[in-house]
């Protein structure tokens, strides 16, 4: 347990450092860009080439190491956010109604009554809809 | 001399610092990727390995936090959390296989013995449950046991490697974390339909049993197993399932092995889910012949040992899914699988068998959800 305390807080320190460096790095690439930009206009080409070349690297580097460990974040799964569907049907006079699922349910048990009939129907399948993460 | 010639020669000499700037830049950056570019490379495989260590870690945490929400409405006990840690490091040891004959029999002991008596710990921490949510709780642990060993595992790898600096311990742990990912989030989408009793793609075969049984009078013959003759076009049909709809998985392996001892069967039928190959469809139908049965095996040997002695014909029919789709709540897709395989079993049992024949038809797989 105190391992993973330890881990979690040096994962938190490590990520807020990177992520500070990396914003600061991309500060600087932006402040090279407009360096660049201003050497270019009063005829500089040489040293507006490099101020670019700096500042675009610096740029790709920053977004890059900023993109990849935003997204190395643990996520949890979304599989699990899905709607769960019961398909009853009456055997004596063949009406079918689809409810959402309530515990105690099970298939080939024995649901609510018929509304024509008032016969108990019996539960033919119990289903999960597509998942937003499916239908992606 | 022009104020705009000075400017020009400073920003003129600028670029030539820059220049030589970049050029150490490079240099620096050359000689760095020569010494400390295998560490690099190990850091970055490490901090791979750690983030889905974490995503792992997440889904056992959520495992536990619902096993015990679960437990919580049955047992008030401030001591449930420590018994359900406990139950969650329960372990079995595999007999030993330098001398493999019998080890099948060794293993079907040992499993059974762990089975009693984990339910024997779960019934004494919720005396008061009824058999069919015990069944599914014992279910849910069985899932927790399965995350909590796998972050374990992975851990032990990620601090090993780490502590190591071994590129290859590193290398395999990366090499094998899509695949553990996969398997862990499975497990994770099996807590919900276990902890509410919905029925999961594995209970697939146990369906197509439940169809072909419905209506007819069952009996238990073995520990959690039901049977229900019925007749077919002319044929009698012994259908085999497990007792549901706890989540439960029976002992089809002994329920076949005492029909055969007892009576003349012509064949035997049995339907199960299979692991579908990326690119293949869910609830697609294939045919084939042995014993269709997963798990350790100690069923499967059972079945195949009785097939051969009484000399009887093994059809297997199976439903293919996903792992993810195996143990979470079952799709439409694998209803429509469950009615082609009964359209399959009517015509293999049509072309295999003459009218007067008795055949099993065995339906593998957990059955939480499923009735009979």
């Amino acid at each position: 347990m105190m391992l993973e305390v330890a881990m979690s807080m040096k994962n938190s320190i490590g990520f807020i450092t990177v992520f500070l460096l990396m914003a600061a790095l991309a500060a600087c690439s932006i402040f090279f860009l407009l360096l660049a930009v201003n050497a270019y206009h009063q005829g500089f080409k040489e040293t507006a080439l490099y101020y670019s070349m700096a500042g675009l690297m610096g740029l790709i580097m920053s977004t890059y190491t900023l993109l990849r460990i935003v997204r190395r974040r643990p996520t949890v799964s979304t599989t699990l956010n899905y709607e769960v569907q019961t398909l009853l049907r009456c055997l004596k006079c063949g009406f079918s109604n689809t409810r959402g699922f309530a515990d105690g349910d099970y298939v080939l048990g024995l649901g609510d009554k018929c509304p024509h009939c008032s016969t108990p129907m019996v539960i033919l399948a119990i289903y999960r809809t597509p998942s937003k993460k499916e239908k992606q | 001399m022009n104020s705009e010639i000075v400017l020009q020669q400073i920003l003129s000499s600028e670029g030539d610092r820059l220049g030589f700037i970049f050029q150490a830049i490079f240099i620096a950056l050359f000689l760095f990727s020569i010494f400390y570019g295998q560490k690099l490379q190990v850091w970055m495989m490490l901090k791979n390995v750690e983030v889905g260590l974490n995503r792992i870690k997440k889904m056992r945490d959520n495992a536990r936090q619902t096993i015990l929400d679960l437990l919580r409405r049955f047992n008030d006990d401030p001591g449930l959390e420590n018994a359900i840690d406990r139950l969650l490091e329960y372990f079995w040891i595999p007999p030993t296989s330098i001398d493999p004959f019998g080890i099948v029999g060794k293993i079907d002991h040992i499993l059974n013995v762990r089975e009693r008596r984990f339910r024997w710990e779960l019934k004494s921490i919720t005396p008061n449950i009824d058999d069919n949510r015990l069944r599914n709780i014992e279910n849910l642990i069985e899932v927790g046991i399965s995350l909590d060993q796998i972050y374990r595992v992975m851990r032990h790898y990620y601090l090993l490697g780490k502590k190591t600096m071994s590129l290859f311990l590193i290398y395999q742990a990366e090499a094998l974390m899509p695949t553990v990912l996969q398997e862990a989030e499975a497990l994770a989408d099996a807590i919900k339909a276990f902890s509410t009793g919905q029925p999961i793609g594995d209970g697939v075969g146990s369906l197509v049993a439940a169809r072909f049984m419905y209506g007819n009078e069952k009996k238990l013959i073995s520990e959690d197993t039901v049977m229900a003759e019925v007749e077919f076009e002319g044929r009698k049909l012994i259908v085999v399932k497990a007792l549901g709809p706890g989540g439960n998985v029976g002992k089809p392996g002994e329920a076949v092995e005492k029909i055969l001892e007892d009576r003349k069967i012509d064949a035997i039928i049995m339907v199960d889910a299979a692991l579908k190959l990326e690119g293949e469809e869910v609830g697609e139908v294939a045919e084939g012949v042995g014993a269709a049965i997963g798990g350790i095996g100690v069923d499967k040997f059972k079945i195949e040992e009785a097939a051969k002695k009484f000399n009887v014909p093994l059809y297997a029919i199976v439903v293919k899914e996903s792992m993810s789709d195996a143990l979470s709540t079952m799709k439409w897709d694998i209803y429509i699988g469950v009615e082609k395989a009964i359209n399959r079993i009517k015509r293999l049992i049509r072309e295999k068998t003459n009218i007067g024949d008795t055949l099993i038809l065995v339906g593998v797989g957990n059955t939480i959800g499923i009735g009979q």
